[in-house]
């Protein structure tokens, strides 16, 4: 049995069901306590569970924040971000209120709790909250825009499927205009759904692209064992090394090699964590297709079509959709 | 309207460090675990249940001496100067999660 405590909230699961009264029962006698009985609500997401698997979002919420920013009567759009773009201090512009820009960020930062389609675009705009222009509004109001289409859209959670994490790890190459630091991106699948997610601007300026991807995988990998300590005390020991894909050769290569080259000398000692990790087969990193990269959704605004891909590999699709194929209805 | 709610809180920003309170640190789960158990839960099939404590803070006992104004409207009848001595947390006290989770 597995019990989650957040304050004064708990959930929990397990396989053993005489347990859960006993566990109710003595819970009770200690506290008042309200039985909420199967997990609906939790922490503003939603969660309905069937026999298939179980769906997370935010569909209420979602709709809150549309009515909050008067969004609720725009024109939906296919992608939360125009692929190409490139947001910049802009100095020029004409700044807006940025009070009102911060709520917007905060807003979007909770709903990413549920839909890592939008993480890259919401850390993307947070960047700009000390002086935001029109520019940054208007990208902010394409969000929206995106989230006007894609409501009830949440991250399924299918039974049974492959036991094991993966883990993909991405970075862009001097993506921000301004100080050409790289973003890094990593999405962790356990079976079909995402559990973790994360999209961040690198903190130093890398010369090249291979040390840029090699930087996002050592950052994955310190997640990457955090989460596999929590999943060993859950009782899921996982046999063998986690795989994390990476789409770039030479920064594979880098992770298994010792050798120093004159050109990656200067990277960070701290970085070298990944080949400890490698040399003791903790982890494995192996090479991926680009078009197979989930975790190229954290790093760039991309082509619609890839976008729809990715988000669909990611597991996170529509609620009705999920209906449809499944033929089951949840309520 | 199902009910009324009311609810006494603590003027938690009138607290001095040191004093009135000193540890405030109180864990929570990280959401990626939450996550990690809600997808872990659905592979095996298996179904979540949710428990929620009521009025969770006020069974926190306190280990710091904490006195507090009467409430505005309840002065007792002539001892109006008197304050309160609090046993348990109050909600908006810095140190209430903190008990609660100890």
């Amino acid at each position: 049995m597995v019990v989650c405590l957040y304050v004064d909230d708990l959930i929990f699961t397990g396989n053993d069901a005489s347990m859960f009264d006993d566990f109710k029962q003595s819970m009770m006698n200690e506290f008042d306590m309200t039985d909420l009985e199967r997990m609906r609500y939790f922490l503003g997401i939603e969660v309905l569970q069937s026999s298939n698997g179980i769906f997370v979002g935010q569909k209420k919420y979602v709709e809150t924040i549309l009515t909050r920013f008067k969004m609720d009567g725009c024109n939906s759009v296919n992608n939360p971000i125009v692929p190409g773009t490139k947001l910049c201090n802009d100095h020029g512009g004409s700044k807006i209120n940025n009070t009102i820009y911060k709520q917007i960020v905060e807003s979007l930062m909770y709903l990413t709790t549920t839909r890592p389609d939008m993480m890259f675009v919401v850390s993307l705009l947070s960047r700009y909250m000390e002086c935001p222009t029109e520019l940054h509004l208007q990208a902010a109001k394409r969000v929206f825009k995106y989230l006007k289409g894609t409501v009830s859209f949440g991250v399924f959670y299918k039974k049974g499927g492959f036991e094991g994490l993966n883990v993909y790890s991405d970075s862009d190459y001097a993506g921000d205009v301004e100080d050409r630091k790289s973003t890094s991106g990593y999405v962790f699948m356990l079976s079909s759904g995402v559990v973790s997610w994360s999209s961040k601007k690198q903190f130093i300026v890398i010369l090249f692209t291979t040390k840029a991807k090699f930087i996002a995988v050592a950052s994955c990998a310190c997640q990457k064992i955090k989460l596999q300590r929590i999943l060993q005390q859950l009782g899921h020991n996982q046999e063998g090394s986690t795989t994390i894909h990476c789409d770039n050769s030479s920064a594979i290569k880098l992770c298994k090699n010792l050798v120093l080259h004159g050109r990656s000398k200067h990277i960070n000692v701290r970085f070298h964590f990944i080949r400890e990790l490698t040399s003791m087969g903790v982890v494995e990193v192996t090479h991926c297709q680009t078009h197979n990269q989930i975790a190229d959704i954290m790093t760039k605004p991309l082509k619609h079509d890839v976008f729809v891909k990715l988000r669909g590999l990611m597991g996170v699709c529509c609620i009705s959709s999920i209906n449809d194929a499944l033929g089951i209805q949840f309520n | 309207m199902d009910k009324h709610k009311a609810r006494l809180v603590a003027k938690g920003y009138m607290q001095q460090h040191g004093i009135d309170y000193a540890e405030v640190f109180a864990p929570v789960a990280r959401l990626d675990t939450i996550q990690l158990v809600i997808s872990l839960a659905a592979q095996k099939e298996w179904v979540i249940y949710q428990l929620d404590v009521k009025l969770a803070f006020l069974h926190g006992e306190l280990n710091e001496e904490v006195y507090v104004e009467q409430p505005p409207g309840y002065e007792k009848k002539g001892r109006e100067q008197m304050v309160y001595k609090l046993k348990k947390a109050l909600y908006g006290l810095k140190q209430a999660p903190h008990v609660w989770y100890s």
